[in-house]
């Protein structure tokens, strides 16, 4: 049976009504026409799917869309204000680091968890921050690149 | 792959929730964080699943969301006595707890490091353990520290060590109506040192090949070993302590050649399912390596 809810996503409120069985990604991709988050492996493995919650990464390939009620979502068409692109976006256009741009959405997700809790993370961090989101054009170099670089300015 | 078809019930209490598994049976499933559930319900409803689980085990027709229960603690720390986990706490909720950080470093560092964000913001402890895996990275920290489980049902309530919470592979002690309400983790008594030590495949998951967690309680500064825990993942059907070896510390100052018997006889103590050459190698060095970090640590 559907259920109605009212999710938050990008700031905005949208009433819904949904089979409780949809996960979150299928909601925001099929209901509200967001494309940015990526249905890659929808089993968990690749991170294609990642959004923030209240400011923390998850799968919303694994989150179902009646329990993401009351929660602040961001998706990557959240990012940029007034068509200024958010500056880790800027920064991966400036370092070459998209290629498909498949993972691109949910790399640039994990990386913005990661700098606002901690704007100045060394490598190593930034490279734990993405190790939920895989790149099959392996261009991991320059997308750490792009985030060390965000962090300097 | 897509979820099959289900009802989500969503109780606002915990004994709203045991009273919905009392009626439902095995027709229910709880939902945490849903990282090992609702992979295992799209693999089931896939068509290779259906191939080989068959249609009537495609899965619950209720999943009983524990999000909406109000008032559900994350945790709750009562100086020198336990720790108490609850059913929605995840690993960032750990990892981002400074009382965890100082008092229970152990357990700390294993949330920390568990996994990857997206998996660490999901995913809970009591889910991990649930989930009944051998495998399961957090459930042999519990077991070095002596967590137990409070676990209810309608009808009664019990505590159940961790390390016989596991009976086989995916399977635990729990009843159809029963659910986990509660870890309670006790202090260690100080002076004490743990290490955890861990080794994966190279899989999308990283699954665990061994995985060891140390703790050991001295009698006094010199180190003497009061008591110690040894506890094994992904050897053996089930997560386990390695009981010999903890008897070979009794009363002793660990050294090299102690820390080095130790790691032969512990060896004999797995009994890994596949790959056994490899995993009792990797146990051997894993607890060598643990005790001697727990010394210094
Ligand atoms: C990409 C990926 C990577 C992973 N990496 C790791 C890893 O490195 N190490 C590891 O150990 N695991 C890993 N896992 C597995 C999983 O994330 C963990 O086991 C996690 O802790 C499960 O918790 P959950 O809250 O998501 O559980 P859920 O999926 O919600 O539940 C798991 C099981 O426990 C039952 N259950 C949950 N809560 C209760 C309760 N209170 N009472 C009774 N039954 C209950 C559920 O019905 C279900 O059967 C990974 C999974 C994915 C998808
Ligand atoms: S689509 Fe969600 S992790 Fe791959
Ligand atoms: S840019 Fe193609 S997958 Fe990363």
């Amino acid at each position: 049976m559907k259920q109605s809810l009212e999710l938050t996503v990008n700031g905005q409120s949208h009433e819904l009504l949904v089979d409780p069985h949809r996960t979150l990604l299928e909601v925001l991709r099929e209901q509200l026409g967001l494309t940015g988050a990526k249905e890659g492996c929808n089993l968990g493995d690749c991170g294609s799917c990642t959004v923030l919650l209240d400011g923390k990464p998850f799968l919303s390939c694994l989150v179902l869309a009646v329990e993401a009620q009351g929660r602040e979502i961001l998706t990557i068409e959240g990012l940029s204000q007034n068509g200024k692109l958010h500056p880790i976006q800027e920064s991966f256009v400036q370092h070459g680091a998209v290629q498909c741009g498949f993972c691109t959405p949910g790399m640039i997700l994990s990386a913005k968890a990661l700098l606002d809790r901690n704007p100045r993370p060394t490598e190593a961090e930034v490279k734990e921050a993405l190790s939920g989101n895989l790149c099959r054009c392996t261009g991991y170099v320059k997308i750490v690149e792009a985030i060390m670089e965000t962090a300097k300015t | 792959m897509r979820l099959p078809r289900f009802e989500y019930l969503s109780p606002k209490t915990l004994e709203e929730a045991t009273a919905l598994l009392g009626t439902y049976g095995n027709q229910a499933k709880i939902l945490a964080g849903g990282t090992d559930l609702l992979v295992d319900l799209k693999k089931r409803s896939s068509i290779q699943g259906s191939r080989r689980w068959g249609k009537k085990e495609r899965g619950p027709c209720y999943v009983i969301g524990l999000k909406g229960v109000t008032g559900l603690t994350r945790l709750k720390y009562s100086p020198g006595e336990t720790l108490s986990v609850g059913p929605i706490t995840s690993y960032a909720d750990v990892a981002d707890s400074t009382i965890v950080k100082e008092s229970y470093p152990l357990l700390w560092q294993a949330c920390r490091t568990f996994s990857r964000p997206q998996i660490r913001s999901a995913g809970t402890l009591v889910g991990n353990l649930c989930n009944g895996s051998p495998s399961a990275d957090i459930v042999p920290p519990l077991i070095a520290l002596g967590a137990k489980a409070r676990v209810i049902s309608a009808r009664a309530e019990r505590e159940v060590p961790v390390e016989e919470f596991c009976s086989a592979p995916f399977t635990t002690v729990l009843k159809e109506d029963e659910l986990v309400a509660e870890l309670k983790i006790p202090q260690p008594a100080e002076p004490y040192g743990w290490s955890y030590q861990r080794t994966t495949k190279r899989t999308a998951e990283d699954e665990a090949l061994v995985v060891v967690a140390v703790l050991l309680e001295f009698a006094d500064r010199d180190k003497t070993v009061r008591r110690a825990r040894i506890a094994l993942g992904s050897v053996a059907p089930r997560p386990s302590r390695a009981l010999e070896s903890e008897s070979m510390t009794q009363g002793k100052k660990l050294d090299e050649a102690l820390i080095q018997k130790i790691s032969e006889t512990v060896a004999a103590e797995t009994s890994p399912r596949s790959r056994s050459d490899y995993r009792r190698l990797m146990t051997s060095y894993l607890v060598r390596k643990a005790l001697t970090e727990a010394l210094g640590n």
